[in-house]
C-alpha cells in the first residue's frame, strides 16, 4: 500500500482489523 | 523563526475562540464538585473516546515520533500495538470497574478500596509531585512552538499556552477538558490526515516516495527496529496506559460501563488516523528534505515550507492542540488530589460544595502555576521526573489498581509495599543504567505484582464492605 514497504502494508491492514474486531466484542458484550 | 502567514494567525485566534466558547457553557453547567471533577458522569463514547486518545497524545506523537519515522521508516508504529493491548487491559480489566465504583478521583478508588487513608495519601502525593512536575514538560513544550514559529520569547510562548489551558480547566472543570479533547483530537487526527493526499502530492505521488526511499534508504521500507526493541518499548508504553491516572480519571466522566468499552473503541479509531498518518509524513517529509539538521522540525518544516498556509495553520495547531489536551488532564488530576483527596477528605472533611469548588479551582491555579517557575528555572530534577513520570506511576500504581479491582485478597498493606516497592525498583533500575536494556517500567511493574500478593497473603483482609463496589459476589 502506498509503496511504503511490508510494516506499513501490515499495520493499515492489522489496525483496520483490530478495530472492527473491537467494536464487535465491545457492541456484544453484556454491560 | 519561519515566515508565518497572517493565515495561521486568524486560525490560531479561531481556535482558541472555541476552546473559550466551551470553557464558558462548561462554567454555566458546572453546579456541584461532581459537575466539576467528573463532568456530572455524563459523557458519552465519542467524546469519551476523543478525551483518551487526546490526553495519551502529547507534543511527542507529532514532533518526537513523526521525527523517527522521518529517520527509520514504518516499523516503529508496531508500537502501538504495546500500547492498545494496554487498552484492552483498561477496557476489561479496569475501566469498567472504575467508572461503576463512581468516585472522584483516583486517590478515592484507593482509599475506598483498600479501606486506608494512608494507601489514599501516599497515591494522592505522588501524583501531586509527579504530574506537577510533568507538567513543566508540557509548557516548555508549548514555550518552544512559539519561539521557534515566530521568534517571541519562550515565556511568551508558556504563558499564551498555558494561560488559555488554565482558564479553560479552571472554570469548565473535567467537561470543558473533555469537550475542548474531543475538538482537539478532530483537529488533530482530521488535519493529520488530511494534511497526507497533500503531502504525497507535493512529493511527486506514493510511488515516487516508495522509490526515493529504496535507493536512498531501503531499511526504512523495512524492518528498521526489530523485535525486541518494539517488544520493549511497547510494552513499557501498554503496561503504563493501563493504569495511567489522567487516563483512570476520565473513567469516572463516562456515563456506564458500555459506554467505557465504546469510548476506547473510538479512542482506537482516532489514534488509529494518527498513527498511521504521522508514520505517512515523516516518510514523506524524507523524500523532500532528506537531510534535516534534527528530525524533530520536519513537523514545522511541514507545516510551514510544504503544505498551503490554512492546512500548514491547522497542523500547527493540532500540535498545540496535543499539549494542551495533556496540560488541562494531568493538571486536573493533581489539583483533584489536592483539593479532593487532603483538602476536602483529610484537612476539611465537612466543608460544603461551594467551598470544595473553589479549592478545586484554587488547586488548579495554584498547581498550574508552579511549573512555570520550574520551567524557567531549569531545574535538573524536573528533566528527571518528566523523563521517568509514565514508568514511575506506572510501576507505582499497576497492582493496587489492576489486582486490586479483580483480587479480592488485596490489603491496604500489600498496595502501599508494591507501591513504593515498584516505584523504587523502576527508579533503582533506571539509575543503574537500565541492565539488559529492559525499560524500568517491566522489573518495575513485576515487584509491585509481586509484593502486592505476598504481603497481603501474609496480612488481614480487608472489610467486606469496602470490597462490595468492585466485586459483584460480595455482600
Amino acid at each position: 500500500m502506498f509503496n511504503l514497504g511490508t510494516p506499513f502494508t501490515i499495520f493499515v491492514a492489522f489496525s483496520i482489523c483490530w478495530v472492527l474486531g473491537y467494536f464487535i466484542w465491545a457492541l456484544k458484550s453484556k454491560e | 523563526m519561519f515566515d508565518v502567514s497572517t493565515t495561521f494567525y486568524v486560525v490560531l485566534v479561531l481556535y482558541f475562540l472555541v476552546i473559550v466558547g466551551i470553557a464558558i457553557w462548561s462554567w454555566t453547567k458546572n453546579k456541584t464538585s461532581e459537575d466539576f471533577l467528573v463532568a456530572g458522569r455524563s459523557i458519552g463514547p465519542v467524546v469519551g473516546g476523543a478525551a483518551f486518545a487526546a490526553t495519551q497524545m502529547s507534543a511527542g506523537t507529532f514532533v518526537g515520533t513523526l521525527g523517527v519515522h522521518y529517520l527509520t521508516g514504518a516499523s516503529w508504529l508496531f508500537i502501538w500495538v504495546g500500547m492498545w493491548l494496554g487498552w484492552i487491559v483498561a477496557a476489561t480489566l479496569v475501566g469498567p470497574k472504575f467508572q461503576s465504583f463512581n468516585g472522584l478521583t483516583v486517590p478515592d478508588y484507593v482509599g475506598k478500596r483498600f479501606n486506608s487513608k494512608s494507601a489514599r495519601g501516599i497515591s494522592a502525593l505522588l501524583i501531586l509531585i509527579a504530574y506537577t512536575v510533568y507538567l513543566t514538560a508540557q509548557y516548555q513544550a508549548g514555550g518552544n512552538v512559539f519561539q521557534t514559529l515566530f521568534g517571541i520569547p519562550f515565556m511568551w510562548g508558556v504563558l499564551i499556552t498555558i494561560g488559555i489551558t488554565l482558564l479553560y480547566t479552571m472554570f469548565g472543570g473535567m467537561r470543558a477538558t473533555a469537550y475542548s479533547d474531543f475538538f482537539q483530537a478532530v483537529i488533530m487526527a482530521g488535519c493529520f490526515f488530511a494534511a497526507i493526499p497533500i503531502l504525497y502530492s507535493q512529493a511527486g505521488g506514493a510511488a515516487f516516495v516508495g522509490d526515493f526511499l529504496q535507493s536512498f534508504s531501503p531499511n526504512m521500507l523495512t524492518w528498521h527496529h526489530g523485535f525486541k526493541d518494539l517488544l520493549g518499548a511497547g510494552a513499557a508504553f501498554g503496561l503504563s496506559i493501563c493504569v495511567a491516572p489522567y487516563e483512570l480519571a476520565r473513567m469516572y466522566t463516562l456515563r456506564s460501563k458500555k459506554t467505557v468499552k465504546l469510548a476506547i473503541g473510538f479512542s482506537f479509531v482516532f489514534q488509529a488516523i494518527i498513527a498511521i498518518s504521522v508514520a505517512a509524513a515523516g516518510m514523506a517529509i524524507r523524500s523532500l528534505y532528506p537531510y534535516m539538521s534534527t528530525p524533530d522540525i520536519a513537523s514545522t518544516i511541514m507545516a510551514i515550507n510544504i503544505l498551503p498556509p490554512i492546512v500548514g495553520s491547522l497542523i500547527i495547531v493540532a500540535i498545540l492542540a496535543a499539549v494542551m489536551s495533556t496540560v488541562s488532564g494531568v493538571m486536573l488530576v493533581s489539583a483533584s488530589a489536592f483539593s479532593h483527596d487532603f483538602y476536602a477528605t483529610m484537612i476539611r472533611p465537612n466543608a460544603t460544595d461551594k467551598e470544595r469548588m473553589r479549592v478545586n479551582r484554587i488547586a488548579v491555579l495554584g498547581l498550574g502555576i508552579i511549573p512555570i517557575f520550574l520551567a524557567m528555572k531549569q531545574i535538573e530534577l524536573v528533566q528527571f521526573v518528566v523523563l521517568l513520570q509514565a514508568s514511575l506511576t506506572a510501576s507505582f500504581f499497576f497492582s493496587t489498581v489492576l489486582f486490586g479491582l479483580n483480587w479480592k485478597r488485596g490489603t491496604a498493606a500489600g498496595a502501599i509495599v508494591s507501591m513504593l516497592g515498584g516505584f523504587f525498583t523502576a527508579l533503582s533500575w533506571y539509575l543503574s543504567g537500565k541492565p539488559f536494556g529492559l525499560n524500568e517500567v517491566i522489573p518495575g511493574v513485576i515487584v509491585s505484582i509481586i509484593l502486592f500478593i505476598a504481603v497481603s497473603l501474609f496480612t488481614k483482609p480487608v472489610p467486606e464492605d469496602s470490597l462490595k463496589p468492585f466485586f459483584k459476589d460480595v455482600g
